[in-house]
């Protein structure tokens, strides 16, 4: 950005380029902050212009930097008729701001040229208000079809919106967000109904209290809970001299879409409630502690929209955790403990309460080294055969695991690699089997995205692009140590090496991978099979209009046992054209999905599945905030499947659908511009 | 097997002949599952898991010259699972195929793919009989035609772990005749998959399961499974995009996912990159082909909508590439991330560690940046950088470590800004410590 500003000054003042000036001529440099627009005050996004004195040397100027409340803006600093001028880049709020412009001589000396104290005004009970949103609407007119895809519908309409807001108040800052979205066909809905509300949070956060209603997440991923986003409404607290937060909530077991049960705490068996409390034990530039705890109560059946489970049944009851996170050695060290139980029932068939425990402690090491960083860790993890969070459904329960795993980064390098093993059973109970796990891992990646001296690679680099290199081979034996009278014996082995290379470079980029699998089943329950993959992608422009983006995959398995192979080719290309900039474009996809298994035991298949999408789009009218925009388009879709071995399996079909889109931003700053 | 064709054709010829003199159409099924149309059976059932099996029914039809359009249709309307001659389950399962006739030959080959489900009941049920086989029976005709039946043979597997099997129990009663000696029971050939999949979650890489997004906007998404044992797993990424959703959707394959299950009991698979370039309805759904049973793919959308000039709405999480967390800052350590669309500049923000609140762990690692107040943090940046948009990375400039203390912790983060001053991404917090 400063060679840009050079130029922009040559190419404004050619006459007072010079090369040769004193440093000194720093400290005597007068630079003055123009006088705001609105004399007592200036408006939050009104440029700063500071005024330069006449015939300034370029080199001079090079050596000055901006900055604005401590964060360095130089690079956003533009020269404009004999001064430097910076907008800000986000509205400043109310109050009084700093702006600093200091000069680095060539002999590392360091001159404050220049230092402003300045007042913004924003006006109002509402501060530093914000409304943005997008309200998206479109009808669809099918103009032809094949046989198979005629229906009734002629037309469809679907749409969407999205919206946030944010206002600060002398008491509290609000915010909010919302998704809406719309289809006349509830089929293709995520609750069954033509509008779905999305995702949504309404949210208020005092000095002291908060609150949160919509979806958000009440703590971090541990043994209770999930840290996924959920429905439900939590207040929260914060005794700043006890360093301390304590957040209460209710909050929806299951993933929920939908305006039905919105706050996510109608459905009586979906929902838990609960406390988290964080405290900050002790604090200093070396080590630091914190102690987090947390308590759930509450019924979880159905885990909701977007989930699948083998079995739903509604469990009921209760849990707690309690977690010490600490830091030692300059941060050196770091040592985590925590310990949760549950204690829970079905809520019909077996009424007994089932009360298990879990734990998991993590020893983690980040040394500080002359050249790169190394990280070192440790955990070992429990989970009781009972143990059931309400708040942590997909954590695996019997289960008992250690692990090592190390990181050492330096220069282009990163090397991963980890050791694991893990068992079942965990009360050793001899009427099931034990069954281990031994897991390795590890992988290398080299990435050189920056340019640098060598000349060779900068060569190589221009050629190929900026390149990302991995290497990664991963190996799982699992097998009984133990096998229970009645059950099958497992005793299995897999393997897998992958290579990928991906490239980049300013306006394209590519990239191709391959990777190796093997399989074993000493049990000989299921079959020993290898799998061969293949990719290889790419984005580039052809000119400054046409945008192509070719892949293709490739999948060879072949299943030892019966000594049967089976390829899945997939090939892709996408293309964009702009036909006329801003105004007309067109777009073309092309899939090639074929499948050939002649002689696999299990899947019997020589298929091809051509597709086909196109689309033209007219901007009619362009779309600008709090105004409508027109886009017209037309679209098309073929589906060509080939059964190679049951013809009659065979189809052709396409659609043609002419759709008006209208859409409307939003935009609030809330604030006199 | 000449003398079988031989003795077909001259049926064939006869019946013919008796059939132009009567003035109608002769046709028949010759051979069905026999020696020389063999019906083949793929994949083993399972007892008390269900559990699918492919069949190839294979036969041969023949017809009077001149029947209707050169062509025959062979129908099934179903069939029988037994366990020696007990009925098991009805199978209602229609089955059809139009058969060209050549010109030049009375008869011709068929053969009819189907798949069959079977319950865990039934297969449980068949456990229990003490069965290691299934026989499954179908009837097949063609019109005016004669009805034959095809059989094929569908062996039985004990469950794995971790269903018991019960043990045979010895039946006390004394045996009062000696019994003919039992064949010996064929070794059940290799399943396909032993993995047993019990919960899936499929969701945004935001975390969401719905997204309204900005034309361009980058998207993937993420599948969780849960699972048993260990095996192949054989799935397939598809999308229906707004060139189709608008009508019947047509769902393209992304990616095909074929992978072996280790054991681990957890997996998290990521897509490919969601194309975003067209306005509408998005429909993405992960299939599961094997191991088989999960006949209903998970499914979740997006839309859309919207001009991609304008500011994206919502605030996105933005990944720090480098350095990692905790790391040392040098004279040379440069600070990455994922580049967003639509930026105007990056802010690059340093927070000391003493900072109030900062050092929560529910403020640097909950941060889920779905309102703008969750991206304002309690306190001010000691330092920072400002990079233009077309960047996605910097190293500190001489002005901002001014301001940074030797042997000190702090906290970084970069925001996204778009170029009507809203913030559209933001990194979660990570630490650096400075050299003593």
């Amino acid at each position: 950005m400063k060679k840009a500003l050079l130029n922009a000054l040559i190419l404004a003042q050619p006459f007072v380029v010079s090369l040769g000036f004193a440093a000194d001529d720093l400290a005597t440099l007068e630079i003055s902050l123009a006088e705001p627009q609105a004399r007592e005050a200036y408006l939050p996004q009104e440029p700063l212009r500071l005024q330069l004195p006449d015939q300034i040397p370029a080199e001079l100027l090079l050596q000055l930097s901006v900055e604005l409340n401590s964060i360095d803006v130089t690079a956003l600093v533009q020269y404009d008729d004999g001064a430097l001028l910076f907008t800000p880049v986000r509205p400043l709020p109310s109050g009084r701001h700093e702006l600093r412009v200091v000069g680095y001589g060539d002999d590392g000396s360091v001159h404050e040229v220049g230092y402003w104290l300045f007042n913004v005004r924003t006006p109002g009970f509402f501060q530093d208000s914000s409304l943005t949103g997008n309200v998206d609407l479109s009808a669809s007119q099918r103009l032809a079809e094949s046989s198979d895809y005629s229906t009734d519908r002629a037309t469809s309409s679907q749409g969407s919106g999205s919206f946030q807001g944010a206002s600060t108040t002398d008491f509290a800052q609000l915010s909010g967000r919302m998704d809406i979205l719309y289809a006349d066909n509830s089929e293709y809905s995520a609750s069954g109904k033509a509008l779905d509300l999305g995702t949504f949070l309404a949210t208020a956060q005092g000095e002291t209290f908060g609150a949160n209603v919509g979806h958000h997440a009440v703590a971090s991923n541990d043994l209770l809970f999930d840290g996924y986003e959920k429905r439900g409404v939590s207040i929260n607290s914060q005794w700043q001299p006890m360093n301390t937060q304590l957040t209460l909530f209710g909050m929806s077991a299951q993933d929920r879409v939908g305006a039905n049960n919105a706050l996510g705490l109608n459905d009586r068996n979906n929902q838990y409630q609960g406390g988290v409390m964080q405290t900050r034990l002790w604090h200093s530039a070396s080590h630091e502690g914190h102690l987090t705890a947390g308590f759930i109560s509450g019924r979880r059946g159905d885990t909701g929209y977007g989930n699948w489970q083998q079995q739903t049944p509604v469990t009921e009851g209760s849990g707690w955790n309690m977690a010490l996170d600490t830091h030692w050695f300059s941060r050196q060290l770091r040592m985590r403990l925590e310990r949760a139980e549950t204690d829970t029932r079905l809520l019909e068939g077996d009424a007994d309460k089932d009360a298990d425990s879990a734990y998991s402690a993590l020893v983690m090491a980040t040394p500080t080294l002359a050249e790169g960083n190394l990280s070192l860790g440790a955990e070992v993890k429990q989970v009781g055969l009972a143990y059931q969070s309400l708040a942590n459904p997909f954590l695996p329960a019997d289960r008992h695991s250690k692990r090592l795993f190390s990181q050492y980064a330096t220069g282009n390098w990163i090397v991963n690699a980890s050791l694991g093993s893990e068992h079942n059973n965990t009360d050793n109970d001899p009427a099931r089997s034990l069954t281990k796990l031994r897991q390795a891992r590890a992988d290398i990646t080299y990435s050189n995205f920056y340019s640098n001296n060598d000349a060779e690679i900068e060569r190589w680099r221009a050629l190929l692009g900026s390149p990302s290199v991995n290497l990664a081979v991963e190996r799982n034996e699992f097998r009984d140590a133990r096998t229970a009278e009645g059950f099958a014996r497992q005793d299995m082995l897999s393997e897998s090496v992958s290579l990928s290379a991906a490239f980049a470079a300013s306006r394209w980029s590519w990239s191709v991978g391959s990777s190796y699998q093997t399989f074993d089943d000493f049990t000989d329950l299921q079959s020993d099979s290898r799998i061969h993959s293949v990719f290889a992608n790419a984005n580039f422009p052809l000119g400054s209009r046409i945008t192509l983006q070719p892949g293709w995959e490739r999948q060879r398995m072949h299943n030892r046992d019966y000594d049967a192979v089976s390829y899945n080719t997939l090939l892709s290309l996408t293309s964009s054209v702009v036909i006329l900039p801003e105004r007309l474009k067109g777009e073309l996809s092309f899939i090639s999905s074929d499948n050939r298994a002649l002689n696999d035991p299990f899947y019997l298949q020589d298929n091809r599945n051509q597709y086909l999408t196109a689309e033209l789009l007219w901007h009619a009218k362009k779309p600008k905030p709090n105004r409508f925009g027109l886009d017209v388009s037309l679209s098309l879709s073929n589906q060509d499947y080939r059964d190679r071995l049951f013809g009659e399996n065979n189809n052709d079909n396409y659609q043609v659908f002419l759709t008006l889109r209208t859409t409307l931003p939003i935009q609030f700053s809330g604030v006199a511009q | 097997m000449n003398t079988q064709r031989i003795f077909n054709t001259i049926r064939v010829i006869i019946m013919a002949i008796v059939t132009s003199i009567s003035g109608g159409v002769y046709a028949n099924i010759d051979a069905l599952c026999d020696a020389g149309f063999n019906c083949q059976v793929m994949g083993n059932a399972v007892a008390g898991q269900a559990s699918t099996v492919q069949i190839i029914w294979r036969g041969s039809v023949s017809s009077t010259i001149g029947s209707s359009a050169g062509a025959l249709t062979v129908n099934s309307n179903g069939g029988m699972l037994l366990v020696g001659n007990q009925t098991l389950q009805t199978i209602n399962t229609p089955l059809s195929q139009v058969v060209s006739m050549p010109s030049s030959s009375p008869s011709a080959s068929f053969q009819i793919q189907e798949s069959l489900q079977l319950s865990a009941n039934v297969t449980q049920q068949a456990g229990n009989l003490g069965a290691t086989q299934l026989i499954y029976r179908r009837q097949f005709s063609v019109p005016g035609g004669s009805v034959r039946q095809g059989q094929v043979t569908i062996n039985l597997m004990s469950a794995p772990a971790p269903t018991p099997v019960p043990e045979p129990t010895p039946d006390p009663t004394p045996q009062p005749d000696p019994q003919p000696v039992p064949e010996p029971v064929p070794t059940p050939l290799p399943i396909d998959s032993a993995v047993d999949i019990q919960q899936m979650s499929l969701r945004f890489d935001t975390g969401e399961q719905t997204r309204v997004l900005q034309p361009g906007e980058p998207l993937a998404a993420q599948l969780r499974m849960r699972y048993q044992r260990a095996g192949l797993l054989r799935a397939q990424w598809e999308l229906a995009t707004p060139s189709s959703t608008a009508g019947e959707p047509v769902f393209t394959p992304l990616r095909q996912v074929q992978q072996y299950l280790g054991g681990g009991q957890e997996i998290l698979l990521q897509s490919p990159p969601l194309p975003s370039n067209s306005s509408g309805l998005y429909l993405l759904r992960f299939v599961v082909l094997q191991p088989a049973g999960i006949e209903q793919p998970l499914t979740i959308r997006y839309m859309v909508g919207g001009s991609a000039d304008q500011a994206p709405i919502a605030v996105r999480v933005m990944r720090q590439q480098g350095p990692a967390d905790n790391a040392s800052l040098g004279s040379a350590t440069r600070f990455e991330w994922q580049p967003l669309s639509g930026v105007h500049a990056y802010q690059l923000e340093l927070y000391d560690h003493s900072a109030a609140g900062l050092g929560s762990p529910a403020l640097s690692t909950a941060l889920t940046f779905n309102s703008v107040a969750e991206v304002s943090l309690p306190v001010s940046p000691i330092a920072g950088l400002l990079v233009p948009g077309e960047q996605s990375g910097a190293s500190l400039s001489d002005m901002t470590r001014d301001h940074l203390a030797n042997d000190n912790l702090y906290y970084w983060r970069v925001l996204a800004i778009n170029a009507e001053g809203f913030i559209v991404g933001a990194s979660t917090l990570r630490a650096i410590r400075t050299a003593p």
